[in-house]
């Protein structure tokens, strides 16, 4: 929030030494690094959820083979019916 | 033999290229703009130093990090700064719990109250301070960039990615309202 005042004052200008003494880019250099850097650790460098998902996919590998193996086993060759002589 | 150091110049596109291709060159247009950033957000700020110091920095960080994406699109290097630096000075001002004030020279005030039938007379240019402060924030920014910052009405244009004829129209309409609401 900012108000506006009247002021007959002589306003205050910064000076080329004050200027001079604010300007650091090492700071703004930091401050870029601290803002693109990436925070925490990646989901993939998490040991506990790796495992989580290794499991995850493990129980759908077996699930998907089971249901392959039952398919097969319903496709192939129907069980023959022994004919009365 | 005296050796002279010549210090390159660069034109706004160089240094733009030589930023995106190396993050440490945009040093370059640190060195060169710092001073027309901190003297812009010194204004606004009304003379707070150490808070314009602050301002100016987290300006120069954000276009650091967006200088990726930076387009030359017909206008100054350094209008693109102030656009970032106006955005940061908003936030700073939503920011605070406290009323800030800025103050301004009646010397600041001279073409704004003659655009407005104003006099140079202290009640009325206190009587003009009082309807600017009663405008929103929006409006006060614009005649904020037209008659305290001093900038042109192309300059307010590109800030505002807008024609220079409506940057008039706008400022020209606020202006307007002012007289409107002026009862000496």
């Amino acid at each position: 929030m900012k108000e506006f005042r009247l002021n007959k004052d002589k306003l205050k200008q910064p000076s080329d030494e004050d200027i001079a003494k604010y300007k650091d880019f090492a700071s703004v250099a930091h401050g870029y690094q601290r803002m693109t850097k990436r925070t925490g650790k990646r989901l993939y460098q998490d040991p506990k959820f790796f495992i989580f998902i290794f499991l995850i996919l493990l129980i759908l590998l077996l699930v998907y083979l089971d249901s392959q193996s039952e398919g097969e086993e319903s496709n192939g060759t129907p069980p023959q019916v022994e004919q009365e002589s | 033999m005296i050796f002279k150091k010549h210090k390159k110049s660069y034109s706004d596109a160089e240094m733009v290229s030589l930023a995106q291709r190396n993050s440490k060159r945009f040093e370059l247009i640190y060195n060169a703009y710092f001073e027309v950033v901190f003297r812009f957000v010194f204004a606004r700020l009304g003379g707070n130093e150490a808070e314009t110091a602050d301002i100016t920095q987290m300006t120069f960080v954000k276009a650091m990090a967006a200088i990726h994406n930076y387009e030359e699109r017909g206008y100054k290097l350094s209008t693109w700064l102030i656009r970032i630096a106006q955005n940061e000075t908003n936030l700073f001002f939503r920011r605070q719990k406290k009323k800030m004030e800025i103050d301004v020279s009646p010397n600041q005030l001279k073409e704004l109250s003659q655009e407005t039938g104003f006099s140079d007379q202290e009640d009325d240019l206190q009587k003009l301070m009082e309807l600017i402060n009663e405008l929103p924030q929006e409006k006060q920014d614009l005649l904020e960039l037209r008659f305290f910052s001093g900038l042109s009405f192309q300059e307010i244009a590109q800030l505002y990615n807008i024609t220079e004829a409506n940057a008039k129209m706008r400022v020209y309409r606020i202006l307007e309202k002012i007289k409107d609401n002026f009862k000496p």
